[in-house]
């Protein structure tokens, strides 16, 4: 089964064709990056234009790349949510265009369900529940026991800022640029992440967690230090920090819940110290890790096509009426 | 000639309008900022009342704005998405043509000026005349303490009621304005991706750089 997903939730324009969930037959993504860096981040009214342009002609590359046909594809996706609803609308509208025009169905699928899909899509397989999984990225960081495509417990979450977030503010206050976690992780190479002690907060809290607190502890140090800072120590410090917090909670998720499976996701999922986490976890719990290839943590289509390979099955005439939103829990109706 | 035609400038009002050989269907939807879950739908409805199949259709219509840029581009991801899919011609309308053509439809003559409200305070004008065809001038960002001194009797949609005449746009003005600009519409994969909402506004995030510079 060939399903075409569009992804367009934030600032990254992606169309992808995958065919039976696994494999990928073609797969672009046109990053408004550089577009939203003079403003320091994403500006969803420019983001929305830019998506609408870039769409048409990233669709039709995917379907050369594929050596593929529209009228081939036998499912339409896009993300419906959670997003920003301008950016959404666009790729949503197309889909459903597609899926409309064939007469083929449409399925609007999950953004962060679709982002733990990427970790095993990555391998080329479908995802094998249950699952703990974790999906971090500049927008969200949420710790799930995941029972089946569309049912998930949701063990931990944020109460304020999402990591990324927190990359991407420290990044500005150091003036280092944007998108803050790619450039923390390239500076930290050359650091040593013992020389500054960070708080680790909420560290005995299991369901929640909390990054602006540590974006406050950031900007005293670096004010306290002021020339006598080594900018490179502190990114290998907080990147550390980043890391044992999200350990803490992955390592109690893990020892409360029975799963042979771990997963982790997200843009922040791309982060060598995040990774590194992961793997002496599973190691040490014996578990099959998957981690989404560095193309993959970030947004992109062949998840969403992925995705909605597992809920094909929920397709029906009325799916085709989804509407967009900004905010959604992981396995809720769209209606 | 055989079309479909979408106006999603207004906030709150779709517009479609389907014609056969023989007749114009035309019909306004309230979808109050949910076109994008009620579209496909409304569109089969348009159809069925015209008696049309999507393979009927010589050419798809969109109204390129100015309006609310969400509603402009729900119907432009669509539209262009089906025109890639479909291979029709994808004429872009605007609604200082269309009010224009509304206008010589009823009869009027002279000078106007139309004025379309955008952002607080502000709108979009062109002063033209109704007997002269000539290419409408690009619109100018004016103050609505402006208006008062265009040329000619002001006009506008019913947003702009308190400074202008409100307009409303003929089915047949549609009509007209599709068939005349049917044979130079985008047809080609280059061409449709040239058909975009017009008169982009500025966010604010973009004004506040500009003004920083």
């Amino acid at each position: 089964m060939k399903i075409l997903g569009i992804e367009s939730s934030c600032d990254d324009t992606s169309v992808a064709i995958v065919e039976d969930g696994v494999r990928i037959l073609g797969s672009k993504i046109s990053s408004q990056i550089e577009i939203h860096r003079r403003f320091g981040g994403v500006v969803p009214e420019v983001a929305s234009r830019k998506h609408l342009e870039a769409l048409l002609p990233i669709l039709k590359e995917v379907l050369e790349e594929a050596s593929l046909e529209l009228s081939d594809i036998d499912l339409f996706a896009s993300t419906a949510g959670p997003g920003l609803i301008g950016p959404l609308l666009v790729g949503l509208s197309a889909a459903k265009a597609a899926a409309w025009f064939f007469g083929k169905p449409f399925l609007p699928v999950h953004h962060l369900e679709a982002h733990l899909t990427a970790a095993f899509l990555s391998n080329e397989r479908l995802p094998s529940y249950p699952f703990i999984g974790i999906i971090i990225s500049g927008g969200h960081s949420s710790l799930v026991l995941a029972k089946a495509p569309r049912n998930y417990e949701i063990l931990a979450r944020t109460i304020d800022d999402a990591p990324g977030e927190l990359y991407d503010k420290i990044a500005r206050y150091l003036g280092l640029g944007y998108p803050g976690g790619p450039v923390i992780q390239k500076i930290a190479e050359n650091g040593d992440s013992e020389r500054y002690s960070l708080p680790e907060p909420l560290k005995n809290d299991y369901a929640r967690f909390s990054f602006s607190g540590l974006k406050t502890a950031v900007i005293r140090l670096a004010e306290k230090e002021k020339n006598n800072l080594s900018v490179p120590d502190l990114c290998a410090s907080l990147q550390k920090t980043v890391a044992e917090v999200i350990g803490l909670k992955l390592e109690h998720a893990l020892q409360n819940n029975s799963v042979k499976t771990l997963a982790i996701a997200g843009g922040v999922a791309a982060n060598v110290a995040v990774r590194a986490k992961a793997d002496e976890l599973s190691r040490r719990y014996g578990l099959d890790l998957y981690m989404p290839s560095l193309k993959l943590c970030t947004d992109n289509a062949a998840m969403v096509a992925a995705h909605a390979y597992l809920i094909k099955d929920s397709a029906n005439p009325e799916t085709l009426n989804a509407g967009a939103v900004s905010s959604i829990e992981l396995g809720s109706d769209w209606n | 000639m055989k079309y479909l035609y979408l106006d999603a400038s207004d906030m709150n009002e779709t517009v479609l309008q389907a014609a056969n050989e023989k007749q114009i269907f035309h019909e306004s939807f309230k979808t109050e900022r949910d076109l994008a879950s009620k579209l496909p739908s409304l569109i089969d409805f348009i159809l069925e009342k015209a008696e049309l199949s999507k393979k009927d259709l010589d050419c798809l219509a969109i109204c390129a704005g100015p309006g609310s840029l969400t509603g402009l581009r729900v119907a432009m991801s669509f539209f262009r998405l089906v025109a890639f899919a479909g291979s029709y011609k994808l004429v872009s309308l605007n609604l200082f043509e269309l009010i224009r053509e509304s206008m010589r439809l009823k009869g009027e003559k002279g000078e106007v000026s139309i004025i379309l409200p955008t952002l607080i305070n502000s709108a979009f004008a062109i002063t033209c005349n109704l007997e002269e065809d000539e290419k409408l001038q690009q619109p100018r960002l004016i103050q609505l303490s402006e208006a008062k001194d265009l040329l000619g009797k002001k006009v506008g949609m019913a947003c702009a009621a308190d400074i202008a005449e409100e307009i409303c746009i003929a089915p047949e003005a549609i009509d007209t304005i599709i068939k005349k600009k049917y044979e130079t519409a985008a047809s080609d994969f280059k061409d449709i991706l040239k058909v975009l909402p017009m008169y982009i506004i500025p966010s604010q995030a973009e004004r506040k750089l500009e003004a920083i510079k």
